[in-house]
């Protein structure tokens, strides 16, 4: 239970300073992300994104993972498929003969 | 030329053809059916539409991207026709908030490498597993936009849904995803 109390405590510190003007919360920053990595944001959007990744370690994290499990997600791409069977072949050139 | 090595030519250029675009086009396949004896069913059915169109082919684009398009839509095509299977829900898999908007995540220590924990191959199974696990309609789009490369619109088209959907849904799939792959990204803090 200790380590709930400082938790707590910073998202209350959090939720009076996400009231402040420019200032989103974490749920709001949460749906500028696509547009954000896209670069959909106007200049004065992506200010205000910016600044919330700054002061919240928390959307910071969160950002970062995201993007490590996209760049794995990309990499996908490059994986063929090293079984090709001989049956297959002959099928599709048979089909081309036809 | 006499008729009987051209013949002989040609035989051996479509053998060629074949053997060096099928061990990609199976794969754009299987990622997209998860099931193999499918993908094969989906390379079979794209050759054709290649040999058929290729005289028509405009040079648009380049010829792999022509062919990867019929062979991302005869997956589609047969994908659409198999039975789906029960699915769970993505929500528990997106990020939480509390009442005033505040993340409520248990944070990650990021390590720099997750190489040096799992080789890139295992890396590479644990991703391609995890993505199995996110509900089709996030699957799909996530393997559309970010594996094979397709555009927002593109992706649209395709499904039938609009622009906006797209994004919505590939912002999903991919929290989901990092959800998913947290014990590959990383060791919780505290
Ligand atoms: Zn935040």
């Amino acid at each position: 239970m200790a380590n709930t109390t400082p938790k707590s405590l910073r998202r209350r510190m959090h939720s009076v300073m996400f009231k402040a003007p420019m200032m989103i919360t974490c749920e709001e920053f949460e749906s500028f992300i696509l547009e954000y990595i896209e670069g959909d944001l106007s200049p004065r959007q992506k200010m205000i994104f910016e600044m919330h990744l700054r002061v919240c370690a928390e959307c910071r994290a969160y950002l970062k993972e995201y993007e490590r499990a996209r760049a794995l997600t990309e990499a996908q791409r490059n994986i063929e498929s090293t079984e090709v069977p001989d049956d297959l072949i002959a099928a599709i050139l048979a089909a081309r003969g036809a | 030329m006499d008729q009987n090595l051209k013949m002989k030519h040609e035989i051996y250029e479509d053998r060629a053809f074949v053997s060096d675009n099928i061990g990609w086009m199976l794969a754009v396949a299987e990622r997209i059916l998860n099931d193999r004896m499918h993908a094969e069913d989906a390379v079979q059915n794209a050759f054709q539409k290649i040999w058929a169109g290729l005289g028509n082919f405009e040079g648009r684009s380049t010829l792999k991207t022509w062919m990867h398009r019929i062979v991302v839509n005869e997956a589609l095509m047969i994908l659409r026709r198999s039975t789906t299977r029960k699915e769970s829900p993505i929500d528990p898999l997106l990020p939480q908030f509390d009442d005033s908007g505040c993340r409520i995540e248990q944070s990650l220590v990021v390590t720099e490498t997750p190489e040096s924990l799992f080789s890139n191959a295992e890396i590479a199974t644990n991703v391609q597993n995890m993505i199995m696990q996110l509900p089709e309609k996030y699957r799909i789009i996530l393997i559309l936009r970010d594996i094979e490369g397709l555009s927002t619109a593109e992706v649209a088209q395709i499904l039938k849904i609009s622009d906006s959907n797209v994004k919505i849904r590939l912002h999903r799939a991919r929290s989901a995803l990092k959800k998913l792959l947290e014990p590959v990204l990383g060791e919780f803090n505290g």
